[in-house]
């Protein structure tokens, strides 16, 4: 059970919270401004908010749910400002030129991914996450975007595609570079190793 | 037949939608005889998984450096001057 809502302290919220909620904000906009910003919005708009807040959640879950929302709205309207979305960022030729890194000329692995035993351990291991959240940290801002969107905040293509104006093809070939970067990239970063 | 960088696009494109049954039959067949895809299989899921409990975990990076002392002096500021307004 969530304790019940204490008392409206927004300087308390700040002090709890504002370095997670920076941090969240910081992992999906890459942009220490913007993700100040973020915070700002959301912690003024829990203020305007506070009479609603039931505390059915915590604090931290309630404010995390509004700085989604503020980061969704960056988004979207970030989807419309030309200097976000360059013309000349083509998705298929990006995913392409990664792909002649990673398969040889008849499309097969260069250093094929290895099978580990037992894949879900590194989900308890320090050295996993720091290595995933480097490798997050690496991908390019539209693939960071789609697939933030997508895997964290479990968005349905579709509406990803409709709200950073992207077509449905194009999303794919974005979430398979992003995927294929990240899985890349642990290769690099983490060792497997499940005797810890 | 399809080779590793086909099918290491529909492993991924089905997460997002159905495969047809003709794509569904050449990626099965492909992973049988394929470790390499295999294990790309393992590491999709593994990043699914953790991308699923990002939020809870230390994921959010606890040592990560946090709101600078500026920006959290200006945030205190803003609050304060709407608290002043509501009142």
């Amino acid at each position: 059970m969530a304790s019940p809502p204490s008392s409206c302290d927004p300087a308390a919220w700040l002090t709890e919270h504002g370095d997670y909620l920076y941090r969240y904000a910081l992992l999906k906009l890459r942009d220490e401004a913007a993700a100040e910003d973020m915070v700002q919005e959301t912690l003024l708009a829990a203020l305007s908010a506070w009479e609603r807040f039931s505390g059915q959640s915590s604090v931290r879950t309630w404010l995390t749910g509004i700085l989604k929302h503020k980061i969704l709205d960056l988004f979207r309207s970030r989807a419309k400002e030309p200097q976000y979305t360059p013309a000349n960022d083509d998705p298929v030729a990006e995913l392409a030129a990664l792909e002649q890194a990673l398969f040889d000329a008849t499309g097969h692995w260069i250093s094929p991914p290895q099978a580990w035993a037992d894949p879900e351990a590194c989900l308890d291991q320090q050295r996993f996450w720091e290595a995933f959240m480097r490798c997050l940290e690496g991908l390019a801002p539209l693939h960071a975007r789609v697939f933030h969107l997508r895997e964290m905040e479990g968005y349905g293509t579709e509406e990803i595609c409709n709200e950073l104006d992207i077509s449905s093809t194009n999303c794919w070939v974005v979430l398979h570079r992003a995927r294929l970067g990240l899985q890349d990239c642990l290769k690099t970063n983490f060792e497997y190793s499940v005797n810890e | 037949m399809l080779n590793c960088k086909d099918a290491s696009r529909l492993q991924s494109h089905s997460y997002e939608r159905p495969l047809s049954a003709r794509e569904w039959i050449g990626l099965k067949l492909h992973l049988l005889i394929c470790k390499g895809c295999r294990g790309f299989a393992q590491q999709l899921k593994l990043i699914r998984q953790a991308c699923r409990r990002i939020d809870e975990s230390k994921g959010v990076g606890a040592d990560a450096p946090g709101l600078s002392p500026d920006a959290k002096t200006h945030i205190l500021k803003e609050l304060a001057s709407k608290q002043g307004e509501k009142t």
